[in-house]
């Protein structure tokens, strides 16, 4: 009787030892934290547009990928067709590639783009979480500074420096975006006056107004190409809406071009109204929300909007 | 008593086996051997850039490397056959067979 016993237990024995490198394994498959603090300087800089430098990713990237978002992932509406794009780059100077992925799921994607995540490769593979990345357009500068033993990024060229603090990226108090959008400018280009203003989350980089050969045009310059066919900017005040249809100004589908001969929109930048209703929404307004063909495309702040469309316009239009 | 040995031995030979395997898996699953190999690519180009594998793109040399180790499937295969075999033929041995 007594072999028996000892049999089952050398049974147990033989089928439980296998798990344990298993498990072992699969515990110490946790992110890696990169090693080295303070500040450095690498020697190059990279730029990476996510969906022209894509990659077809390996099946052990597709894995990694899957692992690290597996919460994300569970959000996409169709999960076997991909739903993300993934590019490479090395932001912990180690040699190895680690993988950049950014969501093109409508799921994951708003006004300022869409949002991903980074996959460090380490010695030991991919690693088992990702570390999140904020809404961009597809380009990241890996920038030459190095903070915590990662190098510092910089979204869609223009964004404040995102620093790996350790745990995180993230960007410095400093640098964070004020409550309201920035105010109206006057610039001179040439001899012609120029009223700009920069929406805050929007795909729209700036929006302009001047006088061309006597007539007031407005001007959309655009992050990204907009699909073809019509498209209409919407300025919302207060609820009242002013529709612009804009025409293709540039190949790339990046700058669009309106006609405010007959637009009451410069009026309405200049905080007047033709009806006692249209005046006092026109006077209490302070910002204005945008819509590209229906979609929302953040807001611009109207401080200085008077002055500077009007100086801008003078001669062109009549208010 | 060499049914106790060869448990024994079985058991060893389990444990490497399951070792092996995971190391396999990892490799080739887990993307280590992917990441190795673009940083042994990098060193080889700087080190040695005269030898065939410099000569080799980036991508090609990745698959090349993750490729020159075995897969899992050995592994498997062996550890099945150590299961099914191994365990009872010691556990034959340890009762006595084929003398008793």
């Amino acid at each position: 009787m007594k072999t028996p016993i000892r049999l089952q237990v050398c049974w147990l024995a033989l089928v439980l030892l296998p798990c344990a490198p298993w498990a072992m394994a699969a515990v110490s498959a946790a992110t890696p934290v990169p090693s080295g603090a303070g500040t450095q300087t690498a020697v190059a800089a990279q730029k990476i547009n996510v969906g022209k430098d894509a990659i077809k990713p390996t099946p052990a990237q597709t894995a990694a990928i899957r692992h690290a978002a597996a919460s994300d992932i569970k959000e996409f509406i169709h999960p076997e067709q991909g739903g993300y794009d993934v590019a490479l780059a090395d932001l912990d100077g180690d040699g190895r590639p680690d993988l950049i992925v950014q969501y093109n799921d409508i799921s994951f994607c708003g006004s300022a783009g869409c949002s991903g995540l980074i996959v460090m490769a380490t010695p030991h593979g991919y690693a088992g979480t990702g570390i999140g990345l904020p809404n961009f357009y597809g380009e990241i500068d890996v920038l030459p500074t190095v903070h915590h033993g990662m190098h510092d990024l910089q979204y869609n060229g223009d964004s404040p420096v995102w620093k790996w603090n350790g745990k995180d990226y993230a960007i410095d108090p400093a640098d964070l975006p004020g409550d309201g959008a920035p105010a109206w400018q006057s610039r001179r280009a040439g001899e012609r006056m120029v009223a700009l203003v920069m929406p805050i989350d929007s795909v729209i980089k700036t929006v302009s107004v001047f006088c061309d050969e006597g007539r007031p045009l407005l001007a959309m310059v655009t992050k990204m190409r907009q699909p073809a066919g019509p498209v209409t900017l919407t300025f919302v005040f207060r609820g009242w809406t002013v529709n612009v249809p804009m025409q293709q100004g540039n190949r790339d589908a990046t700058m669009w071009l309106a006609d405010l001969s007959r637009s009451d929109l410069p009026a309405w930048l200049a905080h007047r109204g033709s009806t006692p209703t249209t005046s006092e929404l026109a006077r209490l307004a302070e910002l204005s929300y945008l819509r590209i063909n229906g979609a929302m495309q953040g807001q611009i702040s109207l401080d200085n909007s008077t002055a500077a469309t009007q100086a801008a316009l003078t001669g062109c239009y009549r208010y | 008593m060499i049914g106790a040995w060869a448990l024994l031995l079985c058991v060893a030979a389990v444990l490497f086996l399951a070792t092996a395997g995971w190391r396999a898996y990892v490799w080739h699953h887990r993307g280590v051997g992917e990441c190795q190999a673009h940083a042994a690519y990098a060193r080889i180009r700087r080190d040695r850039p005269d030898i065939a594998e410099a000569r080799l793109s980036e991508t090609e040399f990745v698959r090349y490397y993750v490729a020159s180790r075995a897969g899992i499937a050995p592994y498997v295969i062996a550890l099945l056959l150590l299961m099914l075999l191994g365990l009872p033929a010691s556990w034959a041995l340890m009762a006595g067979w084929p003398w008793d």
